[in-house]
């Protein structure tokens, strides 16, 4: 066996490891075996009501509504959530929010001059396909949407 | 004397020759069992106690963990019993393949051992980490004294690795082949991270290049090329499909999942407690539980990479039976047909039981042509090997043994017209009878295969309780038969030969509805249900199968007349029929040709003869083209009768004579093209392939997505008592079955849905408003009225891709 030949096999990952790390350190190659071999991150954002029972307290300066918005997305967003409640006319809220990536943020809006016959509540998070709604009582409801 | 290892090019030469293998060698003596304490199996040994340490006490990292685990766990076994077995005469490479089939058979056997064994001694996790890696690694040190003189040499394994890196080992196949399973893996994570499918379909072309290659030089190209060749063609085209998605996809795979959990969580295979025929099948309850343990990896890297991997080997099990026994030119061509059949690569990767269970029919029928060697011997091969096939897979050991019995039955009736053909113009160019063949008689006995059902009966009676899906299947069989039942089946019986009519969508969908009405109709009291008078504002439409656009190449072709669909559908059918014309072909020409009497065993043949007509009555009989399906069985089927497809091809092209190569390469390369999607993915006009995108049938129901998992996140923490259920539709359940404690229920047609229920729409509902249902053996799907639920019910959880009604 020559020695070029015994050599062989650590030439040839020593090759391979040069041409990884060359590529690596181009970042749009870097991008292409990124999204090639590694999972990344979907992106996306939850809107939820964190009970099925006590989402919304009446107090004397309005309906307390609380929420959670988390988000997926690699990046910081911001959100403009609304939150509106049917009690025979419309009420409703609006609310800047901005989520770090990952972030979970939990949230209580209130809508002033709800009174407690109010039927339906609205959450949105505008701009998005996202939102959620709570119907007081069951059977046929106006969904305010 | 020791000698040394010859490893060459030629895979007849490739055997490891160790003096001591043909030495008489003491069974278990004091000398052997300090000769392994010696120094020939000191290293040996002190590989196994590292990595009972690694396994045990999780010292390093995955991927260095699964590599101490491959090699302590999986090869040194399958090595020693290679060397240790007195071997009929077989091949090298075929006597390695059956040496891993006894080491996975050794897991399962061990895993019920500890399962049952080890709680009347207190143990009450006999298959956590501790009790199976010492029960491995005892078994290992028990494997090693055994024929001491035999264990392997490490200076053997060293000689090996270094001769493999500089002549032995054909470097510019296997550079090309880890340079195609690398764009195979790029092409499935890319679409996972929501890229295009380019890269999917290069991986595509690339394999298809390669199969092609390999057949047009089969008649040159030496057999270990061919043989890493063929292998890098099938794992590649296999990891396409089950490295898709970031968590579990695919149908059966869902619930095999579930069971493995069921059994690792519990560290407890307990058939009594789940009277299952899934949980029943070893090859996804014990052995996953102890690959898991043995090896370090998670369940779902077993799963997704490990069963593929090894279900990559059948196709080359394949190859090397056929070069043994038919001839070389047709055993390349055998595999690639074999690799090019659309359910190995779309659906085999999502049925692992069966990817374990056709190793081990592989491993089996390697013994094909063994008839000179000791019955005796024979027999404990096949009935080790066939106990393999029974613990893995329930139906694949019932069609197994059902082809054999038939075989066994009809067999008398080929081998007279092989006999006559004999006398008319026997082998020897003399009028009379040719000398038989010691080795060509038939292996399977009727003593075997009455010895397997006994054992079979045992496993699924007193022992598993899995025994009723064959009493519903011979109920639905005999209902088909003697009258009593309807006439559905699935449409996948469009592509055979005996097909006859088939109904549309159209027909199925509305005896679909007409279904769940009529079972609203005989619910007396049906107050948990929302009004017929309300679910009746939202109608439900049958949605049109989804077909790509046409690319500019299917647009030009269109504009000549020539449409991209029309084409995609004459192809698909063509082939479908073409693979059973090439089948009956083969089988015809295998009788009356005096060329390949010559080289066809007859058992294979008569074994293939009676596959064939199972695949026959697959398509004949209803209910089992519902249940079984006759793609699967034609799969199953592929492994007995490739070699016979691929004689047919050969036959036909025999007016090319030397040329026959080029064209065997030819039509195998247009049969992936098509049926792998790449001409499909190039014009457009024809449903997407969930291989090569992220849209199509398969990805809508089968691919699980993170916003899913979230979903079923805030299920568990806000929501999961046990009085809370759950609805869904049948796939989205099926997914998300491994997420939650609380099984969903699938009755989300709206007539059929509980009020009280909650309500989990997947992705694929939520951004297309689609709900696929599997009704009489097809797959459709029906627009949503989601509008009824956002009207009815409250809504409590949202995202992109998944919601949440109460």
């Amino acid at each position: 066996m020559t020695t070029v030949r015994r050599w062989l096999p650590l030439l040839w990952l020593t090759g391979i490891a040069l041409v990884v790390g060359v590529l690596l350190a181009i970042p749009p190659a870097r991008a292409q075996l990124d999204q090639s071999f590694t999972r990344q991150q979907t992106q996306f954002t939850e809107l939820y009501f964190t009970t099925g029972e006590e989402l919304a307290v009446q107090a004397p300066e309005g309906l307390t509504v609380s929420f959670v918005v988390h988000s997926h997305d690699t990046t910081r967003s911001t959100y403009l959530v609304r939150v509106g409640v049917l009690d025979g006319r419309l009420a409703q809220v609006d609310e800047i929010v901005t989520l770090e990536p990952g972030e979970r943020r939990s949230m209580s809006l209130v809508v002033p001059q709800v009174s407690d016959r109010w039927s339906t509540i609205d959450v949105d998070l505008v701009g998005t396909a996202d939102h959620i709604h709570w119907m007081r009582t069951t059977g046929k409801q106006e969904v305010l949407r | 004397m020791r000698q040394a290892v010859l490893v060459t090019r030629s895979l007849p030469a490739l055997r490891t020759v160790d003096a001591d293998q043909t030495a008489a060698a003491p069974r278990w003596s004091v000398a052997g069992l300090l000769s392994v304490f010696g120094t020939r199996g000191a290293l040996w040994l002190a590989l196994v106690l590292i990595a009972w340490v690694n396994a045990v006490f999780t010292l390093a990292p995955v991927v260095p963990s699964a590599a101490l685990g491959l090699a302590a766990f999986v090869v040194l076994p399958t090595w020693a019993l290679r060397t240790k077995i007195d071997w009929p005469p077989l091949g090298e490479a075929e006597i390695w393949i059956v040496s891993l089939a006894y080491t996975l058979l050794g897991l399962l056997l061990i895993g019920l051992a500890t399962n049952f064994g080890l709680p009347p001694l207190h143990v009450a996790r006999p298959l956590a980490v501790l009790p199976i890696v010492t029960a491995w690694s005892l078994l290992m040190v028990g494997l090693l004294v055994w024929r001491a003189d035999r264990t392997p040499r490490w200076s053997t394994a060293q000689r090996a690795f270094a001769a493999g890196f500089t002549a032995g080992m054909p470097r510019h196949v296997v550079v090309v082949v880890l340079l195609g399973l690398g764009i195979s893996v790029a092409g499935a994570f890319r679409l996972n991270n929501g890229h295009s499918g380019a890269v999917a379909v290069i991986a595509a072309l690339f394999w298809i290049a390669l199969l092609t290659a390999l057949l047009v030089r089969s008649g040159t190209l030496d057999a270990v090329s061919q043989g890493i060749g063929i292998y890098g063609v099938a794992l590649g085209l296999l990891l396409m499909t089950s490295l898709r998605g970031w968590l579990l996809v695919g149908h059966d795979i869902q619930y095999e999942y579930k069971v493995f959990e069921l059994t690792s969580n519990a560290a407890y295979w307990d058939p009594d407690r789940f009277r299952s025929a899934y949980y029943a099948c070893l090859s996804i309850t014990i052995l996953p539980t102890e690959l898991t343990h043995l090896l370090g990896v998670s369940g779902l890297v077993v799963f997704k990479v490990l069963f593929p991997v090894l279900f990559a080997l059948v196709p080359v099990t394949l190859w090397l039976l056929c070069r043994r026994l038919v001839s070389r030119p047709l055993a390349v061509a055998a595999a690639a047909l074999f690799v090019v059949f659309p359910t190995f690569f779309s659906d085999m990767p999502f049925l692992a039981r069966q990817e374990v269970a056709f190793f081990f029919v592989a491993a089996v029928l390697t013994f094909l042509g063994t008839g000179a060697t000791t019955r005796r011997v024979r027999f404990t091969h096949l009935l080790l090997l066939g106990v393999g096939v029974m613990l893995s897979h329930y139906s694949t050991n019932y069609f197994f043994l059902f082809t054999v019995g038939m075989a066994a039955a009809g067999g008398p009736v080929l081998a007279l017209l092989g006999r006559w053909r004999q006398q008319e113009r026997p082998l020897t160019g003399r009028r009379g009878r040719a000398r038989p063949d010691p080795a060509a008689r038939p292996v399977f006995r009727i003593s075997w295969l009455l010895v397997m059902l006994a054992i079979t009966v045992l496993w699924t009676g007193p022992i598993t309780h899995s025994g009723s899906q064959v009493a519903v299947t011979f109920e639905s069989l005999s209902a088909s038969l003697f009258g009593g039942a309807t006439s559905e089946r699935s449409s996948d019986v469009r592509y055979s030969l005996f097909s006859g009519a088939s109904e549309t969508s159209a027909q199925k969908f509305a005896r679909f509805e007409h279904d769940e009405w009529q079972r609203r109709e005989d619910i007396s009291n049906d107050s948990y249900l929302y009004p017929v008078s309300e679910v009746a504002q939202y109608p439900i439409e049958l949605s049109p199968n989804e077909t790509t656009a046409f690319t500019p190449l299917g647009r030009s072709m269109s504009t000549a007349g020539l449409d991209p669909s029309v084409i995609n559908s004459f192809l698909r059918r063509s082939i479908a029929l073409l693979f059973q014309l090439l089948l009956v072909v083969g089988l015809a020409g295998s009788l009356v040709s005096r060329r390949t009497l010559r080289r066809m065993n007859p058992e294979l043949r008569t074994l293939s003869a009676a596959s064939f007509v199972l695949i026959g009555m697959t398509v004949l009989l209803p209910s089992l083209s519902v249940n079984y399906g006759v793609l699967r069985a034609f799969q199953q089927g592929l492994v007995i009768f490739a070699p016979l497809v691929a004689l047919g091809c050969f036959m036909v092209l025999q007016p090319l004579r030397q040329r026959a190569f080029i064209g065997v390469g030819v039509v195998t390369a247009a049969f992936a093209l098509s049926l792998t999607g790449v001409i499909p993915q190039l014009l457009g006009g024809y449903p997407r392939q969930l291989h090569l995108n992220n849209a199509g049938q398969y990805y809508d129901i089968y691919v699980t997505h993170d916003e899913e998992a979230a979903a079923m996140e805030w299920f568990n923490t806000f929501v999961a008592t046990p009085k809370d259920r759950l609805t869904t539709d049948k796939y989205t359940s099926s997914r998300l079955q491994n997420f939650t404690g609380v099984q969903p229920d699938f009755n989300l047609y709206p007539s059929d849905l509980p009020r009280e229920n909650f309500v989990i729409l997947g992705t694929t509902t939520v951004q297309t408003q689609k709900v696929t249902v599997f009704f009489e053996g097809d797959l459709f799907s029906y627009t949503y009225p989601t509008a009824f639920l956002d009207r009815e019910k409250s809504l409590v959880y949202a995202s992109g891709g998944a919601r949440i009604y109460r």
